[in-house]
């Protein structure tokens, strides 16, 4: 009896115990599928919990509406809301955010926790969704202060410019890129290759590279083999580009009624009749009063596809990496497009207990396709070419004007690229000698370059309006022949370095040194001929060409570098850590008798977290303060400016016969050394939440002295000679970069969000400048390339406004040209009653963005994924004129905005005071052609930039099959673009808008993986 | 073991000193010549020389118009041009004016040419050879201080190349009567050396360009006697014409010519062509470039000596472009003129017809001396740009002689020379003022797009009146039928244009420099 009341007692507590069960689980890591050791299983909110064994289960005793939160170092943490289960599986995801993570640094790795610099990292996975042709594209967005602007769409030439914080030197700001440590072109390996990206950004960071590092370092690291299993992947996706954005030209109509009211307003006769606006209208004649939408019937849409194919493993001494990839991608017009292969083998061989080897070889092979006439013309004829010109005649054959043939028929342009890349490195772990290393390594990179340009003539149609004739104009008939140039440029890239590394652990002491020399020289051999006059138009071979229009020319290149550098690293408790950099280098760029330069850096970091006093912010996992100082140099300068040469120039005929120039090279300055930047930067690194908010913080401030430049500014023209290039320039650029993130998995949902922003300002501190320069448009105190031109303060509305500003200008004239009312008003600044050179000013802000931002989101649910990339840049303006902005400017044709100019009545004013664009004119178009501010256009835009959703097969369906994992995603890229500059890509590079535009492309894809 | 751990120390140690060696960094340039031999030796003398040769602007290469155009000889098709923006307009200013490079241009040469003359004291070599490219250097001097001169006025005068340290970068304008002395004394001395030395043709400097220059300088600035002086000079070692006016300008050989620039296929040509001939529905079409006007055309007089507004001339306005001066066929595209392989229908609804807007003619004229009409050279045109030519020289001499009132006679002899190589007939003798008529007219008409009448219209200060300022073009109905003139334009004109202003950014730079007047 007091058993059966203790049992129900037991049951009851039990029952009262709020339901509580006994719950089980395995914990696994989703990708491996293998077990999770020592994860922390608790009770949310509560101190009750346990661990995983060494098969990943655990038991513990919760009731339904608990939260079990799970926890493992190198994961992200897991919340279950216990529902009626009573067993669980549970897959952990491998975290983005670890302390541990491995980062590559300068000459080596560093686990994150321990990095004293700024430094920004992409990883594979987003590098490779954004199916761009090349990698410096892939960058935008994605790495606060790294600031990428696309200035071209065109297949194989739309690489991007890369900027680290912004511009800090008025000569080129172009960051070092580094791949596998060697110096070579980011774009010459497949982005299915690359591992991570890292961006050293501050001093600390970069000034292991010394000489080259002033603009910041950008490290690119190939995947190397991995563990026992095999694993094959074979990665495609196929999609359609299509243009971002076009100008909006007006129909041959509205032309024509613009054009017949810029003659009125110029007083001469309208140029076109009521009858001939009307046969515009309705196209019922379409010879003699075609409508051509130019940029419609000559772009379309080209197609883009990968093939990547690669194979990762490792054998007990020996890991392998090796991949095949296939690009093509097509052009908005046909005859222009890009295919690329690459190749690659990277392995690592144990040798023995202290020697490992590694060999990487890889290669790329490029085949540019070209029109024979270039893109610059052909979109020069679009932006120029009016609706009232026929591009096809009604009996099928294209008019003179016609683009069709100067893209289809007027030959091409083929250039044929293969490079050779090699790097082989012995590591030895000297014997008795515990934690000391020597590696050597050895980069030979070879290429081998070969362009082809064969020019042909092309038959056209004429037509004759009053016979109604169509005559063809062949090219026999006016006496055009073909020309063909060949050129091959050859060389090497030869690199070495001696490593000597060093580490110890004392205690909570940790040491660390390295000791590097190295050395890279190239030599590229140029070789180009050409000859004119051929024989017809189908035999490119030099035989068919005339003999006496022969050309031919050669040159070689050289270059070499040297330097030492070292490090050395020191960390007590991982707690306190601090490290010294430093490097020495002499370059050929600068006379051989002066002495090498030496770049020091500084820099240390506190993990607070870890102390006593932060005990309490449980919420707090990671908190570290970070700070550098350092130098870092740049030699940008043309080469032999040490020297006074001469050099042979362009020819000269006497009495018909040739003869050859002798030019002098300038002025030498056998002193001039290079730029040094110095550059202080503080950082927070912090943490929440068990990885779920990080938080990563810069400021910076960096100093640019003794750029190189010359005194064209204060030195007059009567000089007469080629200033020698002196360190006389400095420049200051500050700003901060912060990244905020934020992921969490609740049940099987998952979704992360990074925000990066950064922004960076510069100042000219010191140029070469005269001082009666006035203030108002001095370079000195502004940012770097400021522009100089008039204010605009609106349009002259009245006759009677300019009669009484010109009454009371002395002379007579308030604005020269003589303006009239619609046309551009300029501000008189300095109140002398005219407008002349002394009222320009700086208009408008930089060319390159100040802020740039991006927004990376990401969701996945059970088999599905979902990321979205928004990009943005601001503070930045764009100056638009000339084809893209001025009406029948060169012969051309209206867009659009054109409908909203001043319309002038009868009595001379302006009828429509709200007019956003001057009166037109013909022959007086030049008063509103000034540089001023009236065409300058903010240019902050923000692009959806990628947008990728895919899903994966389930494991129960790929088993049956023997696959690993199958993933089919959609892709899309610039699928959105908004921006206040509404004609062109805000990305574009020219004023005059005669460029190929970015592309958007959406493309299907496949992830496969044995 | 601990053998082997310190060998391997040691090696590769010393492979780290051994890679101590730097000399590879020490490269040398492969390309190019050092500067100790260029001035010792003629042969790179002459090739140190052949670069300021390069550096003279030529009339093609102004920026896609000519210069003509800018004056009241013709107007340019295509409205962006310079001619028509900035020069017909008067709105030139520091910062815009065609002519900045001019400026910049001209003292790069000047300080090859100082540095020349500072170190051919070592030229090593025949006397004929070395006083030859002494001539030249003093002549090319002479010869670009002299185009700073028209352009700008009195200039600063650096005779030796300036060192990057000191003061002495901030020079001050000279007077122009300083210019024009040193410019008289570089020519006297080039001169000097010319005289006995062997001549090379008419692409380098010789005895008869300099004394031509010397004439041609000293008449602009208005010292009258001693420019008769010196062109009577030049006219006694040539003073013949060739018989075939057109084919002057578009074959190298002829003797006529004293200085000029050459171009050769595929080496070195120019753009000339592509932008003078005219806009066509029929191939060839170019950009329409400079159309001759109304004023220029009416001109011309008939062949049989008088001008068409004298009623005894002969002249049919209704068929006004018969009978006319040989050098009217010779330079002017007309309605009705056989060229191309066509004939050419300015008239409105015609193949290259008369317009308002795009690049059709809107004089109705285009140019046709100077042009090869080649398809093949459309984009690489091959003809020599004259400088100076004996017909020049002649008009300059009696001009001379008349403004300083002395020997009408041998002024009118000169006249006639240039006349009868046309087939005009000779003028008759008049006074002073009489004479001066006909010379600027017959310099209009002979020289007719060299690039003379937009400096003779300032010099002869006349470039403000109504009849250089009214622009006409032809009025013609869709027959061909000619009406008349009727008006184009009326251009700008502002005082301050008779000088081009020294550039802003030169101004900027150097506060000794005064501006010239009214920019």
């Amino acid at each position: 009896m007091r058993n059966f009341i203790a049992m129900l007692f037991f049951l009851s507590v039990g029952i009262s115990y709020g339901q509580g069960k006994e719950i089980t689980g395995t914990i696994t890591d989703s990708e491996t599928g293998d077990p999770v050791i020592s994860a922390t299983v608790i009770i949310k909110n509560t101190k009750i919990g346990t661990s995983t064994d060494f098969d990943g289960k655990f038991k513990l005793n919760a009731k339904e509406g608990d939260v079990l939160l799970i926890t493992s170092l190198g994961y992200k943490s897991k919340e279950i809301i216990i529902g009626q289960e009573q067993q669980f599986n549970i897959q952990l995801l491998q975290s983005t955010a670890m302390l541990d993570e491995i980062v590559v640094v300068g000459f080596g790795t560093q686990s994150r926790a321990s990095l004293t610099g700024a430094v920004a990292v992409v990883k594979s996975a987003d590098i490779v969704k954004n199916s761009t042709s090349n990698i410096s594209s892939a960058l935008s967005g994605r790495l606060a202060g790294l600031v990428v602007v696309q200035s071209s769409g065109e297949p194989g030439r739309d690489q991007s410019s890369l900027r680290i914080r912004g511009m800090s030197t008025y000569n080129n700001s172009a960051p070092l890129v580094l791949v596998d440590g060697i110096r070579r072109p980011m774009n010459s390996i497949n982005s299915n290759d690359i591992e991570s990206i890292t961006v050293l950004k501050d001093a600390a960071a970069g000034s292991i590279y010394g000489m080259k590092a002033a603009n910041g370092v950008i490290l690119v690291t190939t995947k190397r083999g991995g563990s026992a299993t095999p694993v094959m992947s074979y990665n495609s996706y196929y999609g359609v580009q299509e243009n971002t954005r076009l100008p909006k030209f007006l129909d041959s109509y509205n032309y024509g009624v613009l054009l017949n009211e810029a003659n009125t307003n110029d007083g001469t006769a309208p140029v076109y009749t009521d009858a001939e606006l009307a046969l515009f209208k309705n196209g019922s004649d379409p010879d003699r009063y075609p409508n051509t939408d130019w940029t419609g019937e000559t772009l379309g849409t080209g197609t883009i596809q990968s093939h990547d194919f690669s194979l990762r493993g490792g054998l007990e001494k020996l890991k392998y990496f090796t991949s095949l990839g296939y690009l093509k991608q097509e052009g908005t017009y046909k005859t222009t497009g890009y295919e690329k292969y690459n190749f690659r083998a990277n392995s690592d061989v144990e040798i023995n207990n202290y020697i490992d080897f590694s060999a990487d070889f890889s290669g790329i092979y490029e085949d540019f396709n070209r029109a024979g006439t270039n893109s610059a013309t052909i979109f020069s004829n679009l932006m120029r070419t009016a609706p009232t010109e026929v591009n096809r005649y009604s009996n099928g054959a294209y008019s003179e004007k016609s683009l069709y043939q100067e893209i289809n028929n007027s030959g091409y342009n083929n250039s044929k690229n293969f490079t050779f890349q090699s790097k082989i490195a012995l590591t030895i772990k000297v014997p008795n000698v515990a934690g000391l290393s020597l590696i050597s390594q050895v980069g030979y990179d070879r290429i081998a370059n070969r362009q082809k340009q064969y020019t042909t003539p092309f038959t056209y149609t004429q037509f004759n309006p009053t016979s109604g004739e169509f005559t063809e104009s062949t090219p026999s008939g006016r006496g055009d022949t073909a020309s063909l140039t060949e050129n091959s440029n050859q060389g090497f890239l030869r690199t070495l370095e001696q490593i000597i590394d060093y580490k110890k652990t004392i205690g909570d002491h940790k040491i660390g040194g390295k000791l590097i020399y190295s050395r890279t020289e190239s030599k590229y051999d140029f070789l180009s001929a050409g000859r004119s006059n051929l024989i017809g138009n189908s035999v490119d071979y030099f035989v068919v060409g005339d003999e006496d229009t022969r050309t031919n020319s050669n040159s070689t290149t050289e270059t070499a570098i040297a330097g030492y550098a070292g490090r050395l690293n020191y960390s007590y408790q991982n707690k306190y850590f601090v490290e010294f950099n430093g490097r020495y280098d002499k370059s050929h760029l600068f006379s051989y008798d002066l002495p090498g330069g030496f770049f020091p850096s500084v820099s240390g970091a506190w993990i607070i977290s870890k102390e006593s006093f932060m005990q309490d912010f449980e919420k707090l996992d990671n908190l570290k303060l970070r700070a550098s100082y350092g130098n870092l140099g740049s030699d940008n300068i043309g080469r032999f400016r040490d020297l006074s040469l001469y050099y042979f120039g362009g020819p000269i005929i006497v009495n018909g016969e040739i003869r050859k120039t002798l030019y002098d090279n300038g002025i030498a300055d056998p002193t001039s050394t290079w730029e040094k930047a110095t550059t202080y930067n503080v950082g927070v690194d912090a943490s929440f939440m068990n990885g779920m908010f990080t938080l990563e913080a810069d400021m910076f401030y960096k100093k640019t002295t003794d750029i190189l430049a010359n005194r064209s500014l204060e030195v007059p023209d009567t000089f007469g000679a080629i200033l020698p290039q002196q360190n006389i320039g400095s420049v200051e650029n500050k700003g901060f970069e912060l990244v905020l993130g934020h992921s969490n998995t609740i049940n099987d949902w998952n979704y992360f969000t990074n925000f990066n922003f950064a922004f960076s300002r510069n100042k000219v501190l010191e140029v070469s400048e005269s001082e009666s320069v006035d203030d108002r448009i001095k370079s000195t105190g502004r940012p770097i390339g400021s522009r100089v031109g008039y204010l605009a303060s609106g349009l002259f509305l009245t006759q009677s406004e300019i009669d009484a500003l010109n009454a009371a200008a002395p002379g007579g004239a308030y604005q020269s040209q003589s303006p009239m009312p619609g046309d551009i008003k300029y501000a008189d600044l300095n109140g002398d009653g005219i407008v002349d050179d002394a009222d320009r000013t700086i208009i408008g802000k930089g060319v390159l963005p100040e802020i740039t931002y991006g927004l990376n989101m990401g969701l996945s649910y059970k088999q599905f994924d979902l990321s979205i990339l928004l990009q943005g840049a601001a503070n930045f303006d764009v100056y638009l004129s000339e084809e893209a902005s001025w009406a029948f400017f060169n012969g051309g044709k209206v867009l659009k905005d054109h409908l909203g100019r001043a319309q002038i009545g009868t009595d001379g004013n302006v009828i429509n005071t709200d007019a956003t664009y001057p009166r037109l004119s013909i022959t007086s178009a030049t008063v509103n052609q000034r540089t001023s501010s009236y065409w300058l256009q903010a240019g902050d835009y923000m692009r959806l930039k990628n947008l990728e959703i895919g899903y994966t097969f389930p494991k129960q369906i790929l088993n049956k099959i023997g696959v690993g994992s199958l993933r089919m995603y959609l892709n899309g890229r610039n699928l959105a673009t908004w921006s206040g500059i509404k004609n062109l890509d805000p990305e574009n590079p020219q004023a005059r808008g005669r460029f190929y535009p970015q592309q958007k492309v959406f493309n299907l894809g496949i992830n496969i993986q044995l | 073991m601990m053998k082997n751990s310190k060998i391997i120390i040691i090696a590769l140690l010393g492979i780290f000193t051994i890679s101590c060696n730097d000399e590879f960094l020490d490269l040398k340039p492969l390309e190019s010549i050092s500067s100790e031999n260029i001035f010792k030796d003629p042969a790179l003398a002459e090739l140190y020389l052949n670069e300021v040769y390069q550096g003279i602007p030529d009339g093609f290469n102004r920026g896609w118009y000519m210069l003509s155009s800018a004056s009241d000889d013709g107007e340019n098709a295509y409205s962006w041009a310079a001619s028509n923006s900035r020069f017909n307009t008067s709105s030139i200013t520091p910062a815009n004016s065609p002519y900045n490079g001019l400026w910049g241009n001209s003292y790069t040469q000047i300080r090859r040419i100082n540095e020349f003359i500072l170190n051919y004291a070592d030229l090593a070599g025949n006397d004929s050879e070395v006083n030859r490219l002494k001539g030249e250097v003093h002549f090319l001097r002479a010869f670009y201080y002299a185009e700073l001169l028209k352009h700008f006025g009195g200039v600063p005068i650096i005779q030796v190349p300036q060192s990057l340290e000191g003061d002495e970068l901030l020079v001050s304008r000279n007077t122009r009567a300083e210019t024009t002395d040193f410019i008289v004394s570089e020519l006297d001395a080039a001169i000097t050396f010319f005289t006995g030395a062997t001549n090379t043709g008419s692409s380098r400097g010789s005895l008869i360009s300099s004394y031509a220059l010397k004439g041609r300088v000293l008449l602009y600035e208005g010292n009258y006697s001693e420019s008769a002086i010196a062109s009577r000079k030049a006219l006694d070692i040539k003073s013949a014409l060739d018989s075939n006016y057109g084919n002057i300008f578009l074959s190298d050989g002829t003797d006529e010519v004293i200085f000029d620039k050459q171009f050769q296929d595929p080496d070195k040509t120019h753009y000339g062509n592509v932008f003078n001939i005219p806009k066509s529905t029929r191939i060839p079409s170019g950009w329409g470039g400079t159309n001759p006007t109304q004023n220029l055309v009416d001109e011309y007089e008939m062949n049989t000596g008088k001008m068409i507004t004298d009623p005894a001339s002969g002249y049919d306005a209704t068929a006004p472009y018969v009978g006319r001066d040989k050098r009217f066929y010779e330079s002017i595209l007309y309605d009705g003129a056989e060229a191309y392989g066509v004939i050419i229908e300015t008239r409105p609804g015609g193949a290259e017809h008369i317009d308002t807007g795009g690049d059709w003619t809107k004089t109705g004229y285009s140019l046709k001396k100077l042009i090869q009409q080649d398809p093949a050279r459309l984009w690489g045109g091959t003809q020599h740009w004259v400088y100076m030519r004996v017909a020049e020289v002649h008009l300059n001499y009696a001009e001379a002689l008349i403004e300083s009132g002395s020997n009408l006679g041998a002024a009118k002899a000169s006249i006639d020379a240039v006349r009868q190589r046309s087939e005009m007939p000779v003028i008759t003798i008049g006074n002073q003022t009489e004479m001066r008529t006909k010379v600027r007219h017959e310099r209009r008409i002979e020289l007719a797009f060299e690039e003379h009448r937009f400096w003779d219209v300032r010099r002869w200060g006349i470039a403000g009146n109504p009849e250089v300022l009214n622009i006409y073009r032809m009025d013609m109905d869709t027959n061909g039928n000619f009406l008349g003139k009727e008006i184009w334009e009326t251009r700008t004109w502002l005082d301050s244009h008779y000088l081009m202003p020294i550039p802003q950014s030169e101004m900027d730079k150097n506060k000794n420099l005064i501006q010239n007047a009214g920019y």
